[in-house]
């Protein structure tokens, strides 16, 4: 069941509220020294005429003197032209005019103008008819862009999670899809959310057509993903870099790039270093934080040796040591980076000078990890098993006791009324001998 | 809840700020209670049979800025409409949310429900009232929340806040335009079970269901539990078999919740299970020993009664005991309690 196609309820006829629209423009602009300004005048005319669709354009062209309204009246008179703009059948000429306006700075409300913006736009948005789906995106564009030139991006965020829906809804091509991802992207980094930016800027890439992921742009998009993910101070999972197909396009153009995602995806912290002798100064050449590759490169490392471990779950800080060319006093302080960066769940003993692990991450999630789960729902769902025997064992003896004591009472009651009948009308024959006991 | 059309809601209408607040346009978004929509969804049933929607006043509660409400209760108003008007008791109203703010001041009036998804000019004539300054919910905005109740379709629900259109103020008063804003029910894990208790009735001949016992549901729930078990072991079978396409992502997240299970010595658990085993032990033993006493001391209760002596012989419990069979039933009530005594032994 669809929603109430109209929210917009106004009463009064097209002429009507064209007319005051066309006079409350015309008031602005001569508020604001524009004495030459008639809209309504001409607005009267073309409406004897009766073209509407003229009366709309002479309106959304005058639509940018209320960027000077009063904030008060500046949603109610906008929305006003988008219930007149909404009637005419060529809704999409107009709609452009109206973003670039709504784009634009509004004067009025320096404070408060971000928000009263994206508040019409998103009238806009919601009221789009049905045929007119497509222009959603455009829209969306527009919004985007003043979100983020305002700096908004909070207010957007709850809505991110309806982009895929609509994206299908809209059926754009992938080109579209991806300037959109970008834009997001751009919005999320500006506004500092690198993690949001990262995860849209993977989409992006996925947008690439198989023939196409090694086009310049790809590439361009890819080395952008590459370094952000290299450089993020939580970012850890390089696994879904590697399964684009954009990223193995790398492998033929930057294969020095490509190496490193390798490194950082599955190898130890003496493969970086090879790689760092091998190709010496490479690292600030292109522009990376060559300490914060070292100090992640070491939390992977103890990640992976922490997953290695199997069914003993525990490491001797001496191995750690070692593993991460670290002093052995050191240790400590590493395996809480680790922990914080929710890599590894564990526990210290300093006692036995030993890590033990509760949880690690597997850096490459092969067939034997798949195994391990595999076995470990088993041993799960046996432990389970035998728990339910228990419950239903005894559940079947507390029934089967029942049972008994009810036949028990039963043969006690019959007992009873045949002692009665022998004692002979004598009132309360249990008593009697409970008195004598006593 | 049926899927409904998506929309975008970004920014409320820059309403009048409160003074020395900076007005702001920070999305609204809205909670409902379960018991909220119950009340609405049984006035819908009681409405009057040639009126299409009732309507009354939603109450609940508003976080400082305006930008959560959450409503939480709800009591109907009276109202007739007609093609050409709308008459709504406003007197009847202004009781209604007295009294109940004379009950719990802490939920306020925050808006108005409608029993139909449709809006029409006459709801923006509602909306207007209930968000004017002074009776109504100015300076926040009304929110208005419709719930669908066609027989035999899901019920939908909509929450909406009004911004104003027209640049006139005659043409703004009895207009509007409503910003569908995004809405969520909340209800805790025991409404949950209550309700699935009450609703398991409904296919019964009897319409009744008996409340099973902790026992039964600890086994419901690990049937389920092994259900689900079988479901994820075949994933990761079809996985092994290279039949399904393995994602490392699902896989990560079993491996973490597989490994929730503390990491603890099979002699540790061996250790603390037995220490537990004595304490147990030692309880069942203490609460024995304690049943023990407590029935000697009956008899000898019992016993000193019919004899009139040996007060000093049966103890302070057993003391207390006996001046209460005194007071109470005397000497049949002690019988009672010896046949209760010999029954248990049988």
């Amino acid at each position: 069941m669809p929603g109430p196609t109209t929210t917009l309820l106004i009463e009064g006829s097209f002429e009507e509220l064209a007319d005051e629209l066309a006079q409350y423009i015309d008031n602005l602009k001569k508020s604001q020294g524009d004495e030459s300004s008639d809209i309504q005048g001409e607005c009267a005319t073309l409406l004897k005429e009766n073209k509407k669709d003229e009366v709309l354009k002479k309106l959304v062209m005058g639509g940018q003197a209320l960027n000077q309204a009063p904030e008060k009246e500046f949603i109610a008179a906008y929305n006003l032209l988008i219930h007149l703009v909404r009637q005419s059948p060529n809704l999409p000429m107009f709609l452009p005019k109206i973003c670039a306006h709504l784009s634009a700075p509004i004067s009025s409300s320096p404070a408060n103008g971000g928000g009263l913006a994206l508040s019409i736009l998103g009238t806009v948005f919601n009221t789009l008819p049905k045929d007119h789906l497509e222009m959603r995106y455009h829209i969306l564009l527009a919004i985007l862009r003043v979100i983020r030139a305002t700096s908004n991006f909070e207010t957007l965020r709850p809505q991110l999670k309806q982009l895929d829906k609509w994206l299908e809804e809209w059926e754009m091509d992938e080109v579209e899809d991806r300037k959109l991802y970008l834009a997001v992207s751009d919005v999320a980094a500006d506004a500092g959310e690198d993690e949001q930016a990262y995860i849209y800027l993977l989409r992006a890439l996925r947008t690439f057509a198989s023939e196409e992921v090694s086009s310049p742009e790809a590439r361009e998009l890819s080395l952008r993903a590459l370094k952000s993910a290299f450089t993020h101070p939580s970012h850890y999972d390089f696994q879904d870099l590697t399964d684009l197909d954009s990223i193995q396009a790398l492998r033929n153009s930057d294969p020095i790039y490509f190496q490193l995602l390798e490194i950082f995806n599955s190898d130890l912290l003496d493969d970086f270093n090879d790689f760092k002798d091998e190709h010496e100064g490479w690292i600030e050449e292109v522009g990376l934080d060559g300490v914060a590759l070292n100090r992640k490169m070491r939390l992977l490392t103890l990640a992976s040796i922490a997953a290695s471990t199997g069914q003993t779950r525990s490491l001797p800080y001496a191995h750690i040591a070692k593993a991460l060319q670290i002093p052995p006093e050191d240790v400590e302080m590493w395996v809480i980076d680790v922990i914080r960066a929710g890599l590894v769940e564990g526990k210290l003993s300093q006692l036995n000078q030993t890590f033990l692990i509760h949880r690690s991450t597997y850096r490459v999630f092969g067939e034997n990890q798949w195994r391990e789960v595999a076995s470990r729902l088993d041993m799960w769902r046996n432990s389970l098993v035998g728990v339910l025997q228990v419950i239903q064992q005894e559940k079947g003896r507390f029934m089967q006791d029942k049972e008994e004591e009810a036949n028990r009472v039963e043969q006690k009651l019959e007992q009873a009324t045949r002692g009665q009948g022998r004692g002979g009308g004598k009132g309360k024959p249990r008593a009697m001998i409970d008195d004598d006991m006593d | 809840m049926a899927d409904k059309d998506t929309f975008l809601h970004l920014a409320r209408p820059l309403g009048p700020a409160p003074i020395g607040a900076q007005p702001s346009t920070a999305p609204v978004s809205v909670v409902i209670q379960p018991q909220a929509i119950f009340s609405i969804l049984d006035h819908a049933l009681r409405r009057p049979s040639d009126q299409d929607r009732v309507i009354g006043t939603l109450l609940g509660t508003r976080s400082e800025d305006g930008t959560e409400v959450e409503i939480r209760n709800c009591y109907a108003v009276p109202h007739t409409e007609t093609a050409e008007q709308v008459e709504v008791d406003m007197d009847y109203q202004k009781q209604m949310l007295a009294l109940h703010l004379r009950a719990n001041p802490r939920e306020v009036l925050v808006g108005w429900y409608a029993t139909s998804s449709e809006l029409n000019t006459f709801s923006a004539l509602i909306q207007n009232f209930y968000g004017q300054q002074g009776d109504g919910t100015w300076p926040h905005p009304a929110v208005h929340l419709t719930v669908s109740t066609v027989p035999g379709q899901e019920i939908e629900s909509r929450t909406y806040i009004s911004a104003p259109i027209g640049v006139t103020a005659e043409r703004a008063a009895d207009s509007c335009l409503f910003i569908p804003v995004p809405h969520e029910l909340k209800y805790g894990e025991a409404e949950k079970s209550g309700l699935e208790l009450i609703s398991s009735a409904k296919d019964r001949e009897d319409r009744s269901q008996p409340i099973i016992t902790d026992l039964e549901a600890l086994e419901r729930a690990v049937e389920h539990v092994l259900d689900m078990l079988e479901r994820v072991s075949n994933y990761v079978n079809n996985v092994l078999d290279e039949e399904a396409e393995p994602s490392s992502a699902l896989g990560q997240f079993l491996m973490n919740a597989l490994s929730l299970a503390p990491k603890v010595d099979p002699s540790d658990i061996e250790r603390d299970f037995n220490n537990h085993i004595q304490d147990v032990l030692v309880v069942s033993y203490l609460a024995n020993t304690i049943r023990t006493q407590i029935d000697l001391s009956n008899r000898l209760a019992t016993a000193a009664l019919t004899l009139g002596t040996g007060d000093a012989l049966t103890g302070e419990g057993g003391q207390r005991d006996g001046d209460r069979q005194q007071g109470g039933r005397g000497g049949r009530g002690g019988g009672g309690r010896g046949r209760q005594q010999r029954q248990q032994e049988a």
